[in-house]
């Protein structure tokens, strides 16, 4: 495979990046709390090194394809992972879920995952044969999922007036500019094909990435307020008390709707 | 049609985006006397009757009518401030963390169900105003709502009564 300067370029600028945000996140022992987001991080650095060494010794067309398409599997599954991540550490600020926060979430979430499906299977493939028409379709489908899944956390976040600590903050702010980039950029792939433009858009995408993993190492890197704890006691009282409400609130639903 | 349903799904997500980033800012962003000045005047009084109405039943439950349980939360105006406030009261009630942090937590905990009760009212009651079937509903719903929001302001005037006795003043003036 030959490859432009400007592409090399930007390969090794992102393995840069990235290698960078993977050493701020273990030794400033961020892994503790995003863990994911670690593993996602990580994942993407070995993912540029196989591929450098797929590339340089010229592997055959049909191995580099099964590995970049099992490679964009692992992908999206930790992109899901991240996202519920942001949820879990959002909606369970003293460690039991606020009420309503996960039903928000999920049905938000499942809608979400609906249009994403609909809109992918409805989409008009640029390729001829059906294997790569139906991976289009993934790839149109990853992009939207990871938008719709932060919106949907986010949504049931800001809906409940829960606040974001530092870290978080920082993490959905990155997220969010680099998943509205992926979102277009793959519906312009999808509704005009590799032809038009397509590596310019995939430079587009690869310069975002770039410089939203340089803010999340500054983020990072910085420390963020001290968390105080609940004691045991009080987490066990909050925790009967959003029960108690659920219960309250399930059964007034009910006797709503007779 | 597909790009343009693709478009719109996409610019809707954006948008959402942007209203998500500039509400987390604005609830990380606790300066107490900006939250304070943002809070919107009720006719407490008014709203105090409806809302013990439905709270503490006396003998006559049919006292008020439709009309009149309107008038007193001050109309769609009265309905509006409601849900502006409520918002501000969860982050009001967080703010104490800093002197009492348990209670507190419990206490913005529970002020924050309230303020989804409260949501949940007027969210039915919008939809119920959409049909004409439906609009007998609306009573119950406002009283639903004033209830939520009255329990809200108590449990935050409380709450700085016990760990605040410098701000509470200015709080229960502006409630």
């Amino acid at each position: 495979m030959q490859l432009t300067l400007l592409a090399r370029l930007l390969w090794a600028t992102t393995f840069c990046a990235q290698a960078a945000l993977l050493l701020v996140l273990l030794m400033r022992e961020r892994w503790r709390v995003f863990r994911f987001f670690t593993a996602w991080i990580a994942f993407q650095v070995v993912d540029n090194i196989v591929f450098f060494y797929l590339v340089y010794n010229h592997s055959t067309a049909g191995l580099y394809k099964t590995i970049y398409w099992s490679a964009e599997v692992i992908d999206l599954a930790l992109q899901v992972c991240v996202v519920l991540e942001m949820a879990r550490i959002v909606l369970k600020p003293t460690g039991t879920w606020v009420r309503d926060a996960l039903k928000n979430f999920l049905l938000l979430g499942l809608a979400g995952v609906l249009i994403a499906a609909v809109l992918s299977y409805v989409a008009k493939p640029h390729s001829a044969n059906s294997l790569n028409a139906w991976i289009e379709r993934g790839s149109l489908f990853s992009a939207m999922l990871s938008l719709e899944l932060f919106v949907a956390m986010g949504a049931a976040s800001t809906n409940l007036g829960l606040v974001w600590r530092n870290h978080v903050m920082g993490l959905a702010v990155g997220w969010s500019v680099w998943a509205i980039v992926d979102f277009f950029v793959e519906g312009a792939y999808s509704y005009l094909g590799p032809n038009w433009h397509g590596i310019d858009l995939d430079q587009v995408r690869i310069i975002s990435l770039q410089l939203v993993t340089i803010y999340w190492a500054i983020i990072f890197w910085l420390p963020e307020p001290e968390e105080r704890i609940l004691s045991p006691e009080m987490r066990r009282y909050l925790a009967a008390l959003h029960q108690d409400v659920q219960l309250n609130a399930s059964r007034t639903g009910s006797l709503n709707h007779r | 049609m597909w790009i343009l349903t693709f478009l719109g799904f996409g610019m809707a997500c954006t948008v959402w985006v942007l209203f998500i980033q500039t509400r987390a800012r604005k609830l990380r962003s606790g300066n107490w006397d900006d939250l304070v000045a943002q809070i919107q005047p009720m006719h407490m009084r008014g709203l105090e009757i409806v809302a013990l109405d439905h709270l503490n039943p006396g003998r006559d439950q049919l006292k008020l009518e439709p009309a009149e349980i309107w008038a007193l939360v001050g109309g769609t105006e009265g309905l509006r401030r409601m849900e502006v406030n409520a918002d501000l009261m969860v982050s009001l009630a967080a703010y104490v963390r800093r002197w009492n942090y348990e209670e507190a937590v419990i206490v913005a905990e529970r002020i924050r169900h309230d303020a989804v009760q409260l949501k949940q009212a007027l969210r039915k009651l919008r939809r119920a105003s959409l049909s004409a079937s439906n609009q007998i509903k609306a009573p119950f719903y406002i009283h639903q709502a004033a209830a939520a929001y009255y329990l809200m302001t108590k449990r935050l005037i409380n709450l700085y009564k016990a760990n605040q006795y410098m701000l509470y003043p200015r709080l229960a003036e502006v409630l």
